[in-house]
This record gives C-alpha cells, structure tokens and sequence, in this order.
C-alpha cells in the first residue's frame, strides 16, 4: 500500500473513523493495529520480524532497568543494540551481496519496510533506557506502537522515543487544531511529492539513464533537478508522514529547515533529515568524539568522516554512498578546520560580510548538488562518468557543450517554469509557516479565502497525480 | 451593540434556521419540479432538437445512435435523475451531519463528515454510472478515446437502437479492428443492431466480465475475434480493475488456479465496485487534464517495440510458449455458459495473426487452442464457430505494419463476411461449422 495510493487514502479513512468513534482508551491499540494491518500489507513476514524486534526490545529495555549493576545494564545494553544493528547490517549486506554475485532475481533478499528507521528508533530507546534519561517503558503496546507507528515507517522521521511516548497520554483528548494541521501539512506534501519532485523526475532519470548522450549543460540541469527532486520528494513524504500522525493526535519531529539556504556545510547538515542526523549526533558522534578525544583536532576530524560515512551507508552498502558519506564528511572536516579563519576573515571585513552571506548559500548548495550526483548513481562508475561528461572537452562527445534539447530531456519550457515556480512558492510557505507573525496574518484572511487556497491546492495535485508513484526515502 | 449580545445571536440562529429549511424544500421540490418538467416538455423538447440539431447529432454520435430524438429523451432523463439524486443526496447528507453535529465534537465530528461526504459522491456516481449523460461529459473526444468512457457510452445508448436483436463485439484490440459495426449495421438495417464493445488487451476473462456489464435484455449476439492472444497472451489484468466486482468474487474463485488470486487487479476491482469513485477516476482525469494517460502508455508501449516484424513476432512467440491457458479457458466455458442463459449466441471468429506471427508461433499452440473450441462448439449447439478455412484469409499485406492489427480493407472485407454469417444464422438458424459461406 503506497502512501500515494487510493488504497492507502481509503486504509487512512477508515482508521480515523474507527480512531475517532472507539473509546479513547482503546486508541493506541487500535493505532498498533492500523499499523500493522498497513504492515501486513507490505509482507506478512516481515510484519513477524518487526513483533518479535519489538518484543525483544520491550524485554532488554526492562531488563536494562531492573539491573542492579552498571556493567550489567551496559551488557544487556550492548547486547540488544549490537543485534540490532546486527539484524541491520545481515539485510543490508544480503542485499549487497546478492547483488554483487547478480544472484536470482526471484531469490534476492527484500530489506523488510522501514527496518533502517525502526531499528534506529529502537537502537536509541535502548540507549536512552540504559543512560536513564527515559524510564523504560512498561506497556508493551506504546513500545511496539513506536516502532510500528505506520506514518513513520515508510521514510521517518525518526522520531525519539521520549517525545513519542510522551504523546500517547494526548490519543484520549486530541486537538482539532492540530487535527487541521495535519490535513494541512498532508496536502502541502502531496503539492511537494506530485507538483514538483515527479515532474524533476523525468529529466533526472534520462541524464543519469546515459550520461553521454548529453551536454554539460544539460547535465548540469540534471544534477540541478535532482537536488531539488530530492529535497522535494524527501521533504514531501515527510510532510504526509507528519500530516498523518498530527490527525492520530501524534506529532512527529521536523526533518527539514530550508537546507538549500544553509550558509555552510555545518548547517546544511543541521538542517537536512534532521530527526536522522540529530539522531547520529547523539547515539553515535558524541560517544564516538568522546572515545577519540585522546586524539585532539585529529579524532574530531576522525568522528566527523566516520558519521558521515554511517549516514551514507545507512542508505545502502554500496559504494556510491559510501563515497557520498566520505565526500561529505570531507567537506564538514575542511569546513571545521577553516571556520575559525575564514570567521576571522569576515570580522576584519565586514564590507565583504555581505557577500558572504551571499556567496555562503550558494557555494554549500553547489557542494551538495555535486555530491548528490553519486547519491542518484546507480555505480561509482556511472558517477564518475557523469561528473566527467559535465566537463566540457571529456572524451571524444559530439554533443555540443551549450546543447539544451528539451525532448531529450523530457522537459517542457512552461512546465518546467511553472515547477519551479512551485519549488520557490513552496519554499516561501516552509519559511513563512516558522514565522508566528506569518501564521497570524494567514489565518486573519477570510475563511472562504484560505478554503479556496486548499482547494486550488488540492485540485493543483489531483490534476497532476499519476498512478504507481514511489518516493525515493522509502526504499532505505 | 455588542455583536455577540443575546438578542443578535437568536436572531442569527433564527435566520440560520430558516435558510436550512428553504434550502431543504428547495431540495425536494427541485427534483419534483424536475420531473415534472421531463413529463410535460421532455417530448417536445427532443422533437424541436431532432428538427434542428438531429443531423450534426447523429454526426457526432459517429454510428453510436440511430434516433437523435430518442437520444435526447434519454439525456434528458438522465440529467433529471442525476438532478434528483444528487437533491436527495443533499438531503441525506445535511441528515447525517445533523445527527452528528448533536453527538460529535472536532474531529470526530470531521472524519464522520468527510466519511458521509466520501459515500454521497460514491453513491451518486454509482447511479450517474449507470445514465448514457455522466459517460457523455467525460467523453473526451474521437481524437482522444479513453476506452472505459466510450465503452459506457457505447453501452447505456445501445438499447435505444430500434432493431429486433442486438449484437455485441467483445474482445481485445483484433475485435475492433477486424469487424465493423457500421458495417455490419447497414447490411442488417432493421434485423440485428451491432454495437461494438472492445476493450483494448481483454484475455477471455476479461471478455467474460464485460459481457456480464452489458444490461440490454435483447442481447441475443455476442461476436469475438479470438486468436491465441487472449488464450495465451500474457496482458496485465488492467481491465480486471474496471469490470472486476463483488458479484464476480464467488465465480473467480470457482474458476481455481491460472492466475494470481488475490492481486491489486482482483483488489482494485473490487475497490471501484464498493467505491465507483475509484473506477471512473482515470476517465474523469482523462476528461479534466485532457490528453489521455492511456494514448501516451501506448504511444510509449508502440515507441519501445522493436522495428523488425521478424524480431517482434520472435519475441512474442517465445513468450506464448508453455504459457498456462487453463485459467482462460475455463473462463471460455463460463462465458458460454453466460451467453447461454441470456439466450444469445456466442460467435467466435477464431481468426489470425499477421502470417509472420504465425510462422513464429509453436504451431501446437493454436492446434491447443482450435482443439478445444472445436470441442466447445459440438458441446454446446449455441456457440458459432467460424475457423480459418470458412474465413476470409489475411496476408501480411492486409497488416501493413503490425502483427495483430489488419488494415481498412481487410476490415471491410472481414465485417462484410460477419454480416453474411448473421443473415444466414438469422435466416436458417442454425449452427455448426459448415453452414456459413466460405469468402474463397
């Protein structure tokens, strides 16, 4: 049952009656039971696999509280996040390995929905219990209800145990506000999904399908469009997933901040899959800084690549994201150890200080649509490929460096005007909505105003909606 | 004065009260007043459209209806039963939102809302699916067919033809494109009315489930093209999603193995038959953004294909090898069977491919196929069978260049000899493999 499915709209209705018209008390586990019943509908077998990962995890979180010893709790501790991780890395590398040995396709090992984000969720709820910054948590129901909660599952955000639990007490009375939000944030993802990333799609598919046949311009584009069709498709989901939880009374963490506008690569990542990165920084770059700071300046840098070669790897053990892990780990490391001078550089200058914050954005955008070319690339092969079909001059191509054929990339001028009309509106809005004086002004507008704006929106997606579409995050 | 003083409120609340009630005679009276009007004018009012518009209609229904007058009666009868149901539709749901509106607060009282709003649209396309009108706002143009839309409108109008009999040509693409039906109905002015009901891919199942759509109750032909492709041919069920409903769960399950049992096509049928909603979805986006999805899935399907007829028909004959035709089959037998209780009689042309198909195809596997409609047809005395040697025969010439679809003039000549068989069955009555003329 894909998000963007008439299946899955009808499952979320027919969820929210039986929600809303149960008793209150029975709603988490009506909510464990949608969740599963969603789950069910993926595969049987893994919906078993998830019961008994948060059955297990239900049992080490109690049995990390009730022990009296501190080497006890660690191993009890280490026990469950090493099979965790364990469970993580057998899918992960079958799936590497089937590949690498192109074993049957018949035979090939499917990574069961979501495992990536629950197994996170999980792994960090037994790291919580173990440092007792949470109680572990004695209803089983909460604990399996947090790693199956449906919206979340397919593409996160990896919401903390803390904050999820914390909202289950709210299921009894939930608020209409924010009731409105979600069907909100639902249709303004669904804008972001259908809108923007599907039609950047296209493009991006025939660029990356066989670089050669295009000119750096149009390579260029494509590596262009694919940062945005990225940010749109990921931040969508994220949208749906959120709006979904809001209307079940459950809110989930922000993934995104306008990431595109970061001045440097520090922020970019501060503000990029947010609920992911805050995760990595807690559960693994702290501890990791902490056992290197013997090393100084040099286990900083060290801790730094190493997370983000587990952000890369946490999409698949390849070696495109592999590198696109080193390549940003590399760009935070130069970006740390020049901070301070290039700081200093501004301060002395604050004539330039205007250009920086210029400049900044633009040069950490670039950097990234760079290194989101191996992020899309089937091969490091096929990256390499295209970044150097992008230089002009590159192997003996006929292709003209200037070329722009629109038929061959797929393209029409006004549509593709109009989208990214759209990507800019859209952002308009992310950036407005933080801003509580936005928000008043916006819902001081007449009613039938803001009711026409929904339903320009919504017909806007149902107009531009195609069947059978997936969105990128959901395959991790 | 205060705006929310006591006195301001009742008499707000009052003057809310009284438009709820204008509003809710204005929704009784609507559909009365409607019908009443249909009674009075609708007669006249058709005759005075056949008078000045009855050409350019009967122009624009393109052979789809013979009396412009006849056609809009039933439009406007159609457009007052949609008026009416939606009214009483209205009515139900202010009903429902009332008593929730006592019982519910926000947003409980939102998701019961949406849910009543959701079944009201549901069940008004329900009853509009069934008038010739809805099939004809989403129509979307000669240039630009979406198939479900043409076949409904095709449909809902066929029971106005004025002839004795009707004749339906079901199947795949080869049906539409080797008989017709305006040929068929000069040649059988005033005896048999053909409408031809093909959906693009159908398999044998497929043509059963159609069949079961077709409401007329002097249905007395059913005409298919049949050729290994429905037998054997491995489509992808779309139309299981559009014909597929709750009645046909209990024979499918009868029908035992040969395909997936319980897929997104059985699961998407069933969908549009509770949700109608789901089932026109794609002919109302066709109609909204124009330039229809299934023209551009063929334009593609057609781009990808390999130039060479050689080469195509190689590949496609490796995939009919050892394919499963048992499903198809015993959906054969149930279509028969069908065909049978609605006292009509099932013709099967058990036609060709382009010869090079042929050449590339196992030739066991249309000895399968004849052999088992041979033994069909000296089972049940009902089905017409009309084999190779009895029909017009097709060179690669008549395909121009394709391996399924023949040209102009091998459909005329094909629809000519079908209306020949028609006369004489209607003539002598008969059946059986001899009785029909041999083209050569």
């Amino acid at each position: 049952m894909s998000f963007l499915s008439f299946e899955f709209a009808l499952f979320v209705g027919l969820a929210l009656l039986i929600f809303y018209l149960a008793p209150p008390r029975s709603r988490p586990c009506l909510l464990l039971v949608f969740s599963y019943v969603f789950y069910l509908s993926w595969s049987p077998v893994h919906a078993l696999l998830l019961a008994a990962v948060s059955g297990g995890v239900y049992l080490a979180g109690l049995s990390i509280a009730k022990c009296g010893s501190e080497k006890g709790k660690f191993a009890r501790m280490t026990l469950g996040v090493a099979m965790l991780l364990v469970l993580l890395f057998a899918f992960k590398s079958a799936v590497w390995f089937s590949r690498m040995f192109h074993a049957d396709p018949a035979m090939s090992i499917i990574v069961p929905l979501g495992l990536s984000y629950y197994v996170f969720k999980m792994v960090g709820y037994l790291m919580d219990v173990y440092w007792e910054t949470l109680p572990a948590q004695n209803n089983f129901v909460t604990l399996a209800l947090y790693g199956a909660f449906f919206p979340q599952i397919v593409s996160g955000p990896v919401q903390r145990a803390g904050d999820f639990f914390g909202q289950i007490g709210k299921l009894q009375n939930p608020d209409p506000g924010e009731f409105a939000a979600g069907l909100r944030r639902i249709l303004f993802g669904l804008f972001k999904k259908i809108v923007i990333a599907d039609y950047l799609a296209a493009p991006v598919a025939s660029v990356h399908a066989d670089p050669s046949r295009f000119s750096s311009l149009e390579l260029l584009f494509g590596a262009y469009c694919f940062a945005i069709e990225l940010y749109a498709d990921f931040s969508g989901i994220t949208d749906i997933a959120i709006g979904i939880g809001q209307l079940f009374g459950i809110k989930g963490p922000e993934n995104f901040d306008l990431p595109y506008y970061s001045p440097n690569i520090q922020m970019f990542w501060r503000r990029w899959h947010m609920s992911l990165t805050s995760w990595l920084t807690d559960y693994l770059f702290t501890p990791l800084r902490m056992s290197l700071r013997t090393l100084g300046s040099a286990g900083l840098y060290l801790a730094v690549v190493l997370n983000f070669i587990a952000i890369g790897l946490w999409h698949g053990l390849t070696w495109v994201f592999f590198f696109f892990g080193l390549l940003n780990g590399i760009y935070m490391v130069v970006s740390v150890m020049t901070l301070k001078q290039r700081n200093r550089f501004f301060q002395a200058r604050p004539a330039l200080a205007q250009i920086r914050a210029i400049t900044g954005p633009l040069i950490t955008f670039h950097l990234m649509v760079f290194a989101m070319i191996f992020f899309r690339s089937e091969t490091l092969s096929s990256a390499f490929k295209y970044v150097g079909s992008m230089v002009p001059g590159w192997g003996n191509r006929s292709v003209t460096f200037g070329r722009f054929d629109q038929a061959l990339l797929g393209v029409a001028f006004r549509p593709l005007m109009l989208c990214f009309i759209a990507f800019f509106a859209s952002e308009a809005v992310t950036w407005a909505a933080r801003r509580q004086i936005c928000v008043d002004w916006f819902f001081t507008m007449p009613v039938f105003f803001r009711r026409a704006l929904y339903c320009a929106l919504a017909a806007t997606v149902l107009l531009f909606f195609k069947d059978s579409l997936t969105f990128i995050y959901a395959r991790f | 004065m205060n705006s929310s003083s006591p006195h301001r409120l009742q008499s707000q609340h009052s003057g809310a009260a009284d438009g709820r009630r204008k509003l809710t005679l204005l929704l009784v009276a609507l559909p009365l007043v409607a019908w009443v009007l249909y009674a009075a004018l609708g007669g006249r009012v058709a005759s005075i459209v056949f008078v000045k518009y009855g050409e350019k209609l009967l122009a624009k229904g393109d052979g789809k209806f013979t009396d412009p007058g006849l056609f809009v009666r039933g439009i406007l009868e159609d457009a007052t039963v949609i008026l009416t149901a939606s009214c009483l539709l209205l009515l139900a749901y202010r009903a429902a939102s009332a008593v929730a509106e006592r019982r519910l607060q926000a947003p409980a009282l939102w998701v019961v809302k949406g849910w009543s709003i959701f079944v009201c649209v549901n069940v008004l396309v329900a009853v509009a699916a069934h008038t010739a009108l809805f099939w004809c706002l989403l129509y979307t143009g000669r240039d630009d067919i979406e198939n479900f839309t043409q076949w409904h409108i095709k449909e809902a109008l066929m029971d106005e033809a004025s002839a004795p009999s009707l004749a339906v040509l079901l199947g795949n693409s080869q049906t539409h494109v080797q008989i017709d039906p305006k040929i068929l109905n000069e040649r059988l002015t005033g005896k048999i009315w053909t409408t031809e009901l093909h959906f693009p891919g159908s398999s044998i199942y497929d043509t059963m489930l159609a069949l079961e759509r077709v409401r007329s109750s002097r249905l007395r032909y059913v005409i298919a093209y049949v050729s290994e492709i429905p037998f054997y041919g491995d489509s992808d069920d779309y139309r299981m999603i559009l014909y597929f409903g709750l009645r046909d769960l209990p024979p499918y399950v009868n029908l035992g193995p040969g395909r997936p049992f319980f897929d997104r096509y059985v699961i998407g049928g069933l969908l549009g038959d509770i949700f109608p909603v789901y089932q026109i979805w794609e002919p109302l986006m066709a109609r909204l953004r124009g330039g229809n999805v299934q023209k551009k899935q063929q334009a593609r399907y057609d781009a990808s294909l390999e130039s060479s007829l050689e080469e195509r028909a190689r590949r496609i004959a490796k995939d009919y090898e050892g394919a499963d035709s048992s499903f198809q089959k015993r959906a054969f037998e149930i279509l028969a069977q069908k065909c049978r209780e609605r006292d009509c009689r099932l013709v099967i042309c058990a036609g060709q491919c382009n010869p090079i198909l042929e050449r590339a195809m196992n030739p066991s596997i249309r000895r399968d196929m004849m052999d088992f409609l041979h033994e069909q047809a000296a089972r049940d005395p009902n089905i017409i069978l009309l084999v190779d040697s009895q029909m017009p025969r097709q060179v690669e010439a008549d395909y121009d260049n394709d391996l399924t679809h023949v040209n102009g003039a091998a459909r005329a000549r094909f629809s000519k000899y079908i209306a020949e068989v028609l006369e004489k069955t209607i003539q002598t009555n008969t059946s059986g493999l001899t009785a029909y003329p041999d083209p050569r």
